[in-house]
């Protein structure tokens, strides 16, 4: 099956209830390399102008959308070819962010344990974890300790599921979904 | 010493240090290299450190930032504060849009982390 195809099929797949039947605030697939960064925030700041949303819902988007996406590219670095997906809708107070990426398998059970541990952090001690991992980090140079992950919790009120479904014999796909009612 | 500045990007910060005492960063800050951008700024706070001024105004007009540089930010902030050690007054002002509580947020995030009081200004 074509990437693409794939990714498209795995996003859709899992649209909430809500969003079924209203168009996308935005769609978008293909290969993350830096600059599409950049541009895909500037992207989705003006979408988000043009629905007319407040300004602390732009920025709250503008913040979990550079965390998805970071972290996205993060993983697509181990590879050669990275695969990149990012849906976000805004339906009936709810902002809806998912991703979907490969990630290499090796990099798989890090990455699961770190979500699988901040889940388990209760909801009104999200904040403090944040605060304690970035004391803590700042001194390393060997990553964030998923400070970013930490962030997506936090900043959604811990509204975030994930998944990891197997692509290839390297690579697992991830999706990633980031829930914000306002 | 001199003053520094960094122009503004689609992805980093303007940046402005002057040795008098006005130190401002605004914008966006996701650059591809965060410690190429960062390091000249840490650097030259920690130089200021050696002969800190009278009295230091931090003025913060964030618009978002990644964890990287919130890291950054946060080591920025606890040098800029050492220099309340050799008798420098610190003034720490966060900016954002009224009614931006996301942004209010963000910056009591940076607050509570770095055990500074920050003065919130909201501007129209």
């Amino acid at each position: 099956m074509d990437v693409i195809n794939f990714i498209e099929r795995e996003l859709t797949a899992q649209r909430t209830p809500l969003a079924n039947g209203n168009p996308e605030l935005l769609l978008i697939t293909g290969q993350l390399d830096f600059k599409a960064m950049s541009h895909l925030i500037q992207l989705i700041e003006s979408r988000l102008i043009n629905l007319k949303l407040s300004a602390g819902i732009i920025s709250r988007t503008k913040i979990l959308s550079t965390e998805i996406i970071q972290n996205a590219f993060k993983h697509g670095q181990f590879l050669n070819n990275s695969f990149f997906a990012i849906y976000i809708d805004a339906v009936n107070q709810e902002l809806v962010l998912k991703s979907g990426n490969s990630v290499l398998k090796s990099k798989t059970p890090e990455l699961h344990q770190k979500l699988n541990d901040i889940s388990m952090c209760p909801k009104d001690k999200l904040q403090e974890l944040y605060v304690k991992m970035l004391r803590e980090s700042v001194n390393k140079t060997d990553g964030n300790a998923g400070l970013g992950l930490i962030s997506m919790y936090y900043r959604s009120k811990g509204l975030v599921t994930y998944n990891f479904s197997e692509f290839s014999d390297e690579l697992n796909y991830f999706t990633i979904q980031v829930l914000y009612k306002f | 010493m001199k003053d520094f500045y960094i122009e503004g990007t689609d992805n980093s910060f303007e940046v402005s240090l002057q040795k008098g005492g006005n130190l401002s960063f605004s914008g966006v800050s996701t650059p591809e290299d965060v410690k190429a951008f960062m390091d000249p700024v840490l650097n030259w706070i920690i130089k200021l450190k050696e002969n800190p001024p009278a009295k230091i105004i931090v003025d913060m007009r964030i618009d978002y930032v990644n964890t990287v540089s919130t890291r950054y930010m946060y080591e920025i902030l606890q040098h800029v504060n050492e220099c309340t050690a050799k008798g420098s007054v610190v003034v720490y002002n966060w900016h954002y849009e009224k009614g931006d509580d996301d942004l209010l947020e963000l910056g009591e995030d940076f607050e509570l982390s770095t055990d500074l009081k920050f003065n919130f200004m909201p501007y129209a």
